[in-house]
C-alpha cells in the first residue's frame, strides 16, 4: 500500500475500533493522499475548463513531472531550484504537446481527441520506460519523516508540507484567475470562446497556457508524491484515482478539485482501514462509475443543456 | 457497383483460400503467431461496430477481453465444462455486463463515457489482480487443454478452429452492418434526432451495440486463453484497450475490412518490427498519434476514398446537371406512397388536433395555448415571424420537446404517451429545417432508414442473413428505388449524402421521411435555400404527395410558396396563435400584417 502517511500511520489499526482519535488519525493521513489527487484533479479542471474535454493521459504526464524533477537532481541542482525549475521544464513539455498535438485537433470528434491524450500518455510512458527502464528511482523528502504527536494524532512535517504545498498551488492560481489580465482572459475562453475571441482574446496562446499550466500543476504533484513510491514509469497508475477526484467535483471548479480529492483520499483511506486494502481500489473506481451513472457533471458542475 | 461487389468477393474468397492452406507454409510457432492475429481479429470487428459504427466509445475492451479470457478458463477447469460452452458461457457473461456498462451511454456522451468505462476497466483489472483464490492474482493461471470431439486444440486443430469462429463472427458482423440495424447505428451516430424521428430506439442499439462488441471482447478472450493456455493479469489493462483502440482507428472506423486489416497489422508488428523489438510499444504510440492527426479515417477509408474516387467519378456529371423539371409523375410512385400510408381516418374529424400546447423553457414561453387542427388530405400551412415557435411546434409533434400543458390527438390517438421513436409508426414523419443528413450513408441508405420501423427481420435473422430477411431487403429496396424515381433522384442513389448540394439533400430529406409510410408530412421550411426553379418543382412535388393521399402540414416563409400551395394556415407569432383561415384571409388580416411588418402599416390594410 503505497502511500503510508509516514511512520505515524502505524497507529491507525483496528484496535481502537471507531474511537474519534482513530477516525481523526485517519483523516491526517487522508490529508496528504487527498492533496496528491486533489493536484491531479486541478490538472484535469484546467484543461476541462478551457477546453470542454478530458486528457485520459494526465497520469502519464504526472510521471512525466516527476521524471523531470529527477533528471534535474541527478544533474546536481540543490533541491530549492529543482522545486523551482522542474514545475517550469513541465510546463514547456505541456506547451509543446499542445502545439505539436492537441491544437491540430481542436475540430475534432470526440473520440479522436480522448485517444490522443490516451496515445500522448502512452507515448510519453513509452519514452520514459526507454530512457530510464523499469527502475524505481527515490526522491528525496522535501521535509523530514520524523514522526511527532499532538494530542495522539501522529503525522510527520512532511505530511503537513504536501498538503500545505498544494493548498498554496490552488491559492495562486485562484488569485492568477482573479486578479490577472491573462488569468480572466483564461477565464473568459472557459465560458464563452468564441465571445473572447470577439473582443481579441488569443485562443491559442491562452489554450497553450493552459496546457502549460496543466503540466506544471502535474508536475508539482509528481514532486510531492514521489518520496512516498518512488519515481517509476508506472507511477501515472497511482494516481489515477483523481480522474475520480476530478469527476466527484465536477469537472469545472477549482473548489471542486480540492474537495473532490479530499473526498476520494477520505474514502480510500476508511476503505482500507475498516474494509480490506484489496477493496479499496474497487471502491474508489466504482465511487467514479456511480458518479457517472448518476451525476456526471459532479457536486458541482453544471448540468449541460442539449440543443436540438 | 456489382464490379466491385463481385471483386470483392473475388479478393475475399482470395483470402480465405490462404488462410486455409498457410499451415502448409509455416513453422508451428508462426502458426501460433497467426492464430493471435485471428483472435484480435475478432476484438476488433466487435470494437469497431461500437465505435465505428455507432459512435461510441469504450476504454473498457481490454476488461471484457479478460473477463472473457478468465471465465472461459474457470469454467473448463472448475466445472469440468468442454470449450465450446465455456466459450458461450464468456460471451453471455460478458453480452450482460456490457449491456449494464452501456447504461450510462444512454445519458452521456464522449468524454464522460469514456470515464464511465475507464472505472469499469480499472474495476475488473483490480477483481483480477486480487480475487487470488479465484484467479491466481498476479502470478496467473494455467489454462486446462480444449479438446473438441476427437481433436485437442492445439497447433493445427486450434488455428483451424479459431480460423472457423473468425471467419463466422466477421459474416455475421457483417450481415448484421449491411441490415436495417448497421443502418440504425449510423444514424444514431451521425444524427441521433433524425435517427429517433424514423423510428429508431436509440436506447435499444446503444446498449445493444455495447452488448454486441463486449461478446466479441469475450469471445476473443476466450480463445485467446486456450490459445496462450496461460493467463497473465498483465494482459488486459487499460493499455491493452488502447491497443484495440489503435487496432479499429488504424484500420478504418465504420468500415468492414478495417478492423481486419488494423487487428493484422498491430498484432503483427511485434514480428514485422521485430528490429525494435524493445521500443515496439513506442512506435504504436507514435503511429496512433500520426494517424490521429493526419489520416483519422484509417488504411481502409484511404483505400474506400481511392475506389469511391474511381467509381462516382461516373456519378459527378449527374450531381452537377441542370434538375430536370418533371412533375415527378413516374405511375408507380403513387401507387407505392399509398402503399406506404396507414389509413387515415374517414370520419370527418381531424387528421391531427393540437389543444391548447404550452412549451416554456425556463421563463420563456415558446407556446402558449395553440390550438389548431388539420384535416385529412389537406395542405396546411404553419407560418410566423421568426421565434414565432413553428419549429418548436413540430418538435412537440414528434415528441423531441415534452409540452407543458395541452394535448395532442393524431389519427384519434392521445400523442403525448407515445415515446418519439413510436411516433412514425402512427403515421407522422418529418423533414429538418437544417437538413440531417445521415451523410455517411449514401442516398439510398438514407431513405431505407425511413422505413426501419416498417421492417420485421430480428437481429438474428438480420445477422444469418436469412432467406426471409433476404427478401425483406430487396422489396425495401425495391420501394425505396421507386420514391426515389418519384423525386428524380434514382440517378444519385448510390452517391454519399454528405457530398450532395443542398437542394438535393433536401430532395433526399422529403424521399426519407416519404418512405416512413406517413399519413401526416410534416416538413419544415422545405424551400429554404432552393432557388426559384427548384422551389417550383418542389410545390409540384408536395401536390402530387397530397394527391396519393398524404396529408402535409407545412412551415415555410417564402409566401409564394404558402400561397400558391396552402389550403389553410395558422398564423403564430410569439408562441401564440394568431390567425386561421385560407391564404387569402391570413393576408389581409392586420394582426399578421402586424406581426411580419410593425404596427403602422397594419392601418393601412
Amino acid at each position: 500500500m503505497p502511500f503510508a502517511a509516514g511512520r505515524g500511520s502505524r497507529c491507525a489499526s483496528m484496535e481502537g475500533g471507531l474511537e474519534v482519535s482513530t477516525v481523526i488519525q485517519l483523516l491526517v493521513n487522508s490529508l496528504t493522499l487527498g492533496a496528491i489527487y486533489a493536484l491531479v484533479a486541478l490538472g484535469l479542471v484546467l484543461i476541462f475548463k478551457a477546453s470542454h474535454l478530458i486528457n485520459f493521459g494526465q497520469g502519464s504526464w504526472v510521471m512525466a513531472g516527476a521524471y523531470i524533477a529527477l533528471t534535474l537532481l541527478l544533474a546536481g541542482l540543490p533541491m530549492w531550484a529543482v522545486l523551482i525549475l522542474s514545475p517550469i521544464a513541465g510546463g514547456v513539455l505541456g506547451y509543446l504537446l499542445d502545439i505539436l498535438v492537441f491544437r491540430r485537433l481542436s475540430k475534432a470528434s470526440a473520440w479522436i481527441f480522448v485517444v490522443a491524450t490516451l496515445g500522448v500518455g502512452g507515448l510519453l510512458h513509452q519514452i520514459a520506460s526507454a530512457i530510464f527502464e523499469e527502475n524505481v528511482y527515490a526522491f528525496p523528502p522535501m521535509l523530514s519523516t520524523e514522526p511527532q504527536q499532538v494530542f495522539g494524532i501522529f503525522f510527520t512535517a512532511q505530511n503537513l508540507w504536501v498538503p500545505g504545498a498544494a493548498l498554496a498551488v490552488f491559492g495562486a492560481l485562484y488569485l492568477f484567475f482573479e486578479y490577472t489580465r491573462v488569468g480572466k482572459a483564461m477565464q473568459a475562453v472557459a465560458q464563452n470562446r468564441i465571445g473572447a475571441q470577439i473582443v481579441g482574446i488569443n485562443l491559442q496562446a491562452i489554450l497553450a497556457l493552459t496546457w502549460a499550466l496543466s503540466a506544471g500543476v502535474s508536475t508539482v504533484a509528481a514532486m510531492l508524491v514521489a518520496p512516498q513510491v518512488g519515481i517509476s514509469p508506472a507511477m501515472g497508475l497511482l494516481v489515477i484515482k483523481g480522474f475520480v477526484a476530478a469527476a466527484v467535483g465536477g469537472f469545472e471548479s477549482l473548489g471542486g478539485a480540492l474537495v473532490g480529492g479530499l473526498l476520494v483520499a477520505v474514502v480510500e483511506s476508511l476503505t482500507n482501514t475498516f474494509v480490506s486494502t484489496a477493496f479499496k481500489d474497487v471502491v474508489v473506481f466504482g465511487l467514479l462509475l456511480a458518479v457517472m451513472w448518476v451525476r456526471p457533471t459532479g457536486l458541482f458542475g453544471h448540468a449541460a443543456t442539449r440543443r436540438v | 457497383m456489382t464490379t466491385s461487389t463481385s471483386s470483392r468477393r473475388l479478393a475475399g474468397a482470395a483470402v480465405l483460400a490462404a488462410l486455409i492452406l498457410l499451415p502448409a507454409a509455416l513453422a508451428s510457432f508462426q502458426l501460433y503467431f497467426v492464430t493471435i492475429i485471428l483472435v484480435y481479429t475478432i476484438v476488433a470487428i466487435g470494437l469497431n461496430i461500437l465505435m465505428g459504427y455507432t459512435g461510441q466509445i469504450s476504454v473498457a475492451n481490454g476488461a471484457f477481453m479478460g473477463l472473457g479470457a478468465y471465465t472461459t478458463a474457470l469454467l473448463m477447469s472448475l466445472l469440468g465444462l468442454n470449450v465450446l460452452p465455456a466459450l458461450v458461457g464468456a460471451m453471455v457473461l460478458t453480452a450482460a455486463l456490457g449491456f449494464l456498462v452501456g447504461i450510462p451511454a444512454l445519458r452521456i456522451r464522449g468524454h464522460y463515457l469514456a470515464l464511465a468505462t475507464l472505472a469499469f476497466q480499472l474495476i475488473v483489472e483490480t477483481v483480477i489482480m486480487n480475487w487470488t483464490s479465484l484467479t491466481g492474482g498476479p502470478n496467473g493461471q494455467k489454462v486446462p487443454d480444449a479438446t473438441l470431439g476427437p481433436w485437442t486444440l492445439k497447433d493445427l486443430p486450434l488455428y483451424y478452429f479459431v480460423l472457423l469462429v473468425a471467419l463466422l463472427a466477421f459474416l455475421f458482423a457483417r450481415n448484421l452492418l449491411r441490415s436495417r440495424f448497421g443502418r440504425a447505428l449510423i444514424g444514431i451516430r451521425d444524427h441521433e434526432v433524425a435517427a429517433t424521428v424514423m423510428g429508431v430506439d436509440v436506447t435499444w442499439h446503444k446498449t445493444f451495440a455495447f452488448a454486441l462488441s463486449s461478446a466479441y471482447a469475450g469471445l476473443a478472450g476466450g480463445l485467446f486463453a486456450i490459445t496462450v493456455a496461460f493467463l497473465d493479469p498483465l494482459a488486459f489493462t487499460v493499455w491493452e484497450s488502447v491497443k484495440h483502440l489503435i487496432m479499429v482507428i488504424l484500420g478504418g472506423l465504420g468500415t468492414l475490412v478495417g478492423p481486419v486489416i488494423g487487428a493484422t497489422l498491430i498484432a503483427a508488428a511485434p514480428e514485422l518490427l521485430r528490429g525494435f523489438r524493445e521500443h515496439s510499444l513506442l512506435i504504436y504510440y507514435a503511429l496512433l498519434l500520426m494517424l490521429l492527426l493526419f489520416m483519422p479515417g484509417g488504411v481502409a477509408s484511404g483505400l474506400e476514398r481511392l475506389l469511391r474516387a474511381i467509381v462516382t467519378r461516373r456519378h459527378a456529371s449527374i450531381a452537377t446537371a441542370p434538375e430536370p423539371l418533371g412533375t415527378g409523375s413516374a405511375p408507380g410512385a403513387k401507387a407505392v406512397l399509398s402503399a406506404l400510408a396507414p389509413v387515415a381516418r374517414s370520419d370527418g374529424k381531424p387528421l391531427l388536433e393540437v389543444s391548447g400546447v404550452g412549451v416554456t423553457f425556463g421563463g420563456l414561453a415558446a407556446l402558449s395555448n395553440v390550438s389548431f387542427t388539420v384535416s385529412p388530405g389537406e395542405i396546411k400551412g404553419l407560418i410566423g415571424p421568426n421565434g414565432a415557435g413553428k419549429t418548436s411546434m413540430f418538435n412537440v409533434l414528434t415528441r423531441v420537446y415534452q409540452p407543458t400543458s395541452g394535448s395532442v390527438v393524431f389519427n384519434g390517438q392521445e400523442l403525448l404517451q407515445v415515446k418519439a421513436h413510436e411516433i412514425v409508426k402512427l403515421g407522422l414523419s418529418r423533414t429538418f429545417q437544417n437538413v440531417e443528413m445521415f451523410g455517411s450513408m449514401t442516398v439510398l441508405e438514407n431513405v431505407l432508414v425511413g422505413m426501419h420501423h416498417s421492417l420485421q427481420a430480428s437481429l438474428l435473422s438480420s445477422g444469418l442473413a436469412l432467406g426471409s430477411q433476404q427478401r425483406e431487403e430487396r422489396e425495401a429496396v425495391e420501394k425505396a428505388t421507386a420514391i426515389l424515381k418519384f423525386l428524380d433522384l434514382e440517378g444519385l442513389k448510390d452517391a454519399m449524402a454528405n457530398q450532395l448540394p443542398l437542394g438535393t439533400q433536401r430532395r433526399v430529406e422529403l424521399a426519407r421521411a416519404l418512405a416512413a409510410g406517413p399519413t401526416l408530412l410534416l416538413l419544415d421550411e422545405p424551400a429554404s435555400g432552393l432557388t426559384h426553379s427548384e422551389a417550383d418543382r418542389l410545390m409540384a412535388d408536395v401536390r402530387a404527395i397530397r394527391d396519393s393521399g398524404i396529408t402535409v402540414l407545412l412551415i415555410e416563409h417564402d409566401m409564394r410558396f404558402v400561397m400558391g400551395l396552402c389550403d389553410s394556415i395558422t398564423v403564430l407569432d410569439r408562441g401564440e396563435v394568431i390567425c386561421i383561415g385560407t391564404p387569402d384571409e391570413a393576408r389581409a388580416n392586420p394582426r399578421v400584417i402586424e406581426a411580419y411588418l410593425g404596427k403602422e402599416n397594419a392601418s393601412h390594410a
